[in-house]
């Protein structure tokens, strides 16, 4: 290359880039950082979705930051926006009516459903979430009771971004196993499955020293994009054994009912295998789950505990716990008829030419299928101490 | 009156022509006379009449008779040596050891040189070429009337800075010598380090003016004598003035001199050059720069230090990855940031961004500029702090540290985030410091990229530079080896500094010939104590 | 496939394949082999450069023109290419070992 043509292609290269860039460049400061979003339907305005978003105002944070203890200049660390449209693309076009800046979803956590637009079907709602390229697809997707602009209002301790609280509030669910969240990603393969119906936790608020404050309630359960019901704790708690979703948590065993005395248990691990059989046609579904537990709390003052037929003893009870558990929610899940539990997928992954002979007809088996439960629970220390504490 | 008016004028006009004129190579290439007067003239003239140039007359021999002279550039010579070993010697001594008359023996110059003179380093000349030459690098020339040869007698002291501990390449633990500007003493630190009559000094003089000292050092059977030849080719082929430190040499024979990345090292550690050398590795020494030139010089040796051998195997290797680290940081911290901050913020973690947008409210300058504004300032601070003298350099580092650091951010000009990015770009910089040279522009050119296309225009850029340093070739060596091409056994000195005895072959990549380093039997398990105890 | 080619390639060692192709099948069928050829590798090479421009700009920026993606990653190629097949090789090698 001769140098003359060496210094056009040159300034050919430099003028192509410098005159190229900066199509998509938005910086930091000209973004409304989205912490969560509360969709409702608005009936007033004859709109159908409003959308109340809690946009982060970083303003507020560097302040508290740079003086330390004293409260954040007054500033509110979010800032509550309010914008409808006829689906949600619009609304959140609308947005830029009010916000300053415009809003950035990547950093969204919760996306509360409120109970009205769930009950009439979500599907409309998460389009969105899915295409935009912005929204991350591990956002939680969390159902209110009552409408979702409330669980926007409410605030939680601790933290000063309420949004990032519920966040974090579903990440402690593990510790009780009585709740449970799905993200986006897990919602959506949940709708994309033919039978397995979608579910997630609800959200409600309750008043509190006059101030609202926020906490996990029931486990909203899906059928055909609708809101269909609620599970209770218990109930929940079956659900994610069946799931294997059980990682920590605590079996109470009210061991005499007399004086409400209790022993309680703490999960250590759990796992569950589902195994569908077909005996002449007639499916049956054997859910194993295999439990391991320590001893948490003795109130009983029994010694007798710490011998094996002690143990033995309270493992029975526990087994039967959790096989209630269990049943609760297979009963809970075939009143609605929401195969929540996934069992048709697992029937077709067994039985994949069988399967689509009863493909159709899994919407009659569901309410009616036969669900043996084998609990093998365990446990396996005592604690700190062995024997409880008591006065000779 | 007329004529000699004219001749007056005729001689002054020749003189000032004269004067500005070079010598011409004839006067030089001129044979030296019988006569010791019309030696001495020539001397003077060939040297233009220097006020540096010392001429001493004196007879020699019991009867006086015999007149000899010697001449020395004053300043380069060492005074003492001249009076004890040169003047003593003719004047005094020969009168006691040889008492006949000198005048009349048949050969003079054979009895003073064999019998009279005391300094060791003594050779005879005939022409002015090489008595001008001796002279100019700070030899003694005797001339004895009636005979038309000299000696060049060597006794050279001149002022120069004493050994001392290299101010670029400081270490805790190792020698603390470095290179001084003398050339002799150089060799000497380097003999002393590798006593082998393998050790090769092999001499040049390049630069037309100057005539500066070159000195090519190898060792025979270890190094490739094809680098050693390319070497020599690409030395002979420089024609120029003056080569006034070691650096001239390095632009006139690298190999890619329009890249930013050396192709030759260079090190003012005479223990580092032994080592090299002992890799296969050629070295150039140059008089009047106490830095030696390495080649063939690998991107790899930016990240290897003279004490990553002396210290144990386990901190060498955390100290290699350290520097790898900082070298990652340096290049690319701030157009990650910049990327970051401008193009993808999804990718940061919700807290940092939280964070870094906080910081961020109230700033008037795009990231780009903050970012470039910083690095600039920090690069001027360096700068001052490299040309200022000693003392002013705190009051500067002082300063800078608060302007930029404090008082920029609590103005609200520049971000506390963009702050921190630029002094860890710094430091880590510093943790590199052979290619100190080249990151700052590649900083500079991946941060543009990264302004204008984000991630994409960075991963471009890469791209752009793996091409390039994958392109690039030392006297033959690839400039990555041994990443690209992979040389698994030349590994062991890379990312990892595997224990000496692992190490017992050279790498690969220099010279595949005469690789083994160690004696050993089984050479790759530790050695073995042999006189173990029960 | 691979090994009729290499031994094609070693049979006629200082030509390109277009020029053999001439020899072994004659003047027009050699021409439209070496056609096939060309076209074979400029469609593949321009749906890998649709399908790599067209991923950056919906998933990272979506308000870039593709253009300035598929001309961005040529250039890269042409240096590549001008500094040889010894610098393609050496790079991938750093890619995929490392």
């Amino acid at each position: 290359m001769s140098k003359r043509t060496f210094l056009i292609v040159g300034a050919a290269v430099l003028l192509f880039f410098v005159g190229a860039g900066c199509w998509n460049r938005v910086e930091i400061e000209d973004k409304a950082i989205v912490a969560g979003v509360g969709i409702d339907s608005d009936k007033e305005n004859k709109e159908l979705v409003k959308l109340t978003v809690q946009i982060v105002n970083p303003a507020a944070l560097k302040a508290s930051a740079a003086e330390g203890g004293k409260e954040g200049g007054g500033k509110e660390a979010v800032w509550l926006v309010t914008a409808a449209g006829s689906c949600v693309f619009d609304a959140v076009r609308n947005f830029t009516f009010q916000s300053p800046r415009k809003l950035f979803w990547a950093h969204s956590k919760v996306i509360v459903i409120g109970e009205e637009v769930a009950k009439k079907g979500v599907e409309k709602i998460i389009d969105f979430f899915m295409r935009d390229h912005e929204p991350y697809f591990r956002t939680w997707v969390l159902v209110a009771r009552g409408k979702a602009s409330e669980i926007m209002e409410a605030k939680i301790g601790l933290e000063k971004i309420p949004a990032y609280g519920i966040s974090d509030l579903v990440s402690v669910t593990t510790a009780t196993s009585q709740a449970t969240a799905v993200n986006l990603k897990e919602f959506t393969g949940m709708i994309l499955s033919k039978t397995t119906s979608p579910f997630t936790t609800g959200i409600e608020v309750f008043e509190k020293e006059g101030e609202k404050r926020l906490r996990l309630t029931d486990t909203a359960v899906f059928k055909n994009f609708r809101l269909k019901g609620w599970l209770n704790k218990e109930e929940t708690r079956g659900l994610l054994w069946i799931l294997g979703k059980v990682k920590s948590g605590i079996i109470d065993l009210k061991w005499s009912a007399k004086d409400g005395k209790h022993v309680s248990i703490e999960i250590i691990r759990a796992s569950s295998r589902v195994t569908p059989e077909i005996k002449d046609g007639d499916i049956t579904i054997t859910v194993d789950i295999s439990e391991e537990g320590n001893i948490g709390e003795d109130e009983m003052l029994f010694a007798d505990f710490i011998t094996p037929a002690g143990i033995k003893s309270l493992e029975k009870k526990k087994t039967e716990v959790i096989k209630r558990e269990i049943k609760a929610a297979i009963k809970k899940a075939q009143e609605f008829n929401t195969d929540i539990f996934g069992f048709g997928e697992a029937v077709y992954r067994k039985f994949p030419m069988e399967w689509k002979k009863i493909e159709e007809e899994w919407e009659k088996i569901f309410p009616t299928l036969k669900v043996t439960i084998k609990v093998t629970a365990k446990i396996r220390r005592t604690g700190l101490i062995s024997e409880p504490i008591k006065p000779e | 009156m007329l004529r000699r008016l004219l001749r007056k004028i005729k001689f002054f006009m020749q003189r000032n022509f004269e004067n500005n004129k070079p010598l011409s190579s004839n006067q030089l290439k001129t044979s030296l006379s019988k006569k010791l007067n019309t030696n001495l003239e020539n001397i003077k003239n060939i040297l233009n009449h220097s006020s540096d140039v010392a001429i001493r007359l004196f007879d020699i021999g019991s009867d006086n008779k015999s007149r000899a002279a010697i001449a020395f550039i004053d300043g380069l010579v060492d005074k003492s040596t001249i009076n004890e070993y040169i003047m003593k010697s003719l004047m005094l001594d020969s009168r006691t050891a040889l008492p006949t008359p000198l005048t009349g023996k048949k050969d003079m110059l054979g009895i003073i040189k064999k019998n009279i003179l005391t300094a060791a380093e003594l050779r005879e000349v005939k022409t002015f070429e090489e008595l001008i030459y001796g002279m100019l690098s700070g030899e003694v020339v005797l001339i004895v009337d009636g005979y038309d040869t000299a000696f060049i007698i060597g006794a050279k002291g001149w002022e120069s800075r004493g050994v001392q501990e290299p101010n670029t390449e400081t270490v805790v633990r190792g020698p603390r010598e470095g290179f001084t500007e003398n050339l002799r003493t150089n060799t000497a630190m380097l003999r002393r380090r590798l006593k082998s009559p393998n050790l090769v000094f092999e001499h040049l003089k390049i630069g037309r003016v100057t005539n500066t000292d070159v000195c090519i050092v190898y060792i025979r059977g270890i190094t490739n004598i094809k680098i050693v030849q390319e070497l020599r080719r690409r030395l002979n082929r420089i024609d120029i003035d003056g080569i006034l430190e070691s650096g001239y040499i390095e632009q006139l024979i690298e190999d890619a001199p329009f890249s930013i990345f050396p192709t030759i090292g260079n090190t003012e550690r005479p223990d580092k050059v032994a080592a090299k050398l002992l890799e296969g590795r050629v070295a150039v020494l140059t008089d009047g720069s106490p830095m030696a030139l390495t080649l063939p010089y690998l991107f790899m040796e930016g990240i290897q230090s003279s004490e990553d051998y002396y210290s144990r195997t386990w901190f060498s290797t955390i100290v290699r990855w350290i520097r790898i680290a900082a070298l990652i940081i340096t290049i690319l911290l701030p157009p990650l940031y910049i990327a970051g901050q401008s193009y993808h913020q999804e990718m940061i973690p919700t807290v940092l961004l939280l964070t870094m947008a906080a910081a961020k409210e109230g700033i008037p300058f795009p990231v780009f500029i903050e970012t470039l504004l910083m690095g600039i300032s920090f690069e001027m601070l360096k700068e001052a702090g490299v040309r200022m003298p000693r003392p002013i350099g705190h009051a500067i580092s002082i300063v800078g540290a608060l302007v930029l650091g404090e008082a920029a951010v609590n103005a609200g000009v520049v971000s506390a985030p963009a702050v921190i990015v630029t002094a860890i770009t710094g430091i880590a910089g510093f943790i590199i410091p052979t290619h100190n040279d080249s990151f700052p522009i590649l900083r500079l050119v991946f941060a543009i990229l990264a302004a204008i296309a984000g991630l994409f225009g960075l991963l471009l850029g890469i791209v752009f530079l793996l091409i390039h340093l994958v392109s690039l070739r030392s006297f033959g060596i690839p400039y990555l080896s041994p990443i690209a091409p992979g040389i698994i056994q030349d590994l062991k000195d890379t990312a990892i500094r595997a224990p000496l005895w692992a190490m017992y072959k050279r790498p690969r990549a220099i010279n595949r010939k005469n690789p083994v380093r160690l004696g050993a039997d089984e050479p790759s398990q530790p050695p073995e104590d042999k006189e173990k105890d029960g | 496939m691979a090994y009729i080619i290499t031994s094609l390639g070693l049979m006629f060692k200082d030509k390109t394949i277009i020029q053999y192709s001439e020899t072994i099948a004659g003047r027009i069928p050699g021409k439209l082999i070496g056609l096939i050829y060309c076209g074979f590798f400029i469609y593949i090479d321009a749906v890998i450069l649709r399908e790599f421009a067209d991923f950056f700009t919906s998933v990272f920026f979506p308000e870039t023109p593709l253009v300035f993606f598929s001309i961005s990653i040529i250039l890269a190629s042409i240096y590549a290419v001008r500094q040889g097949l010894e610098v393609i090789a050496r790079v991938n090698e750093i890619f995929f070992l490392y």
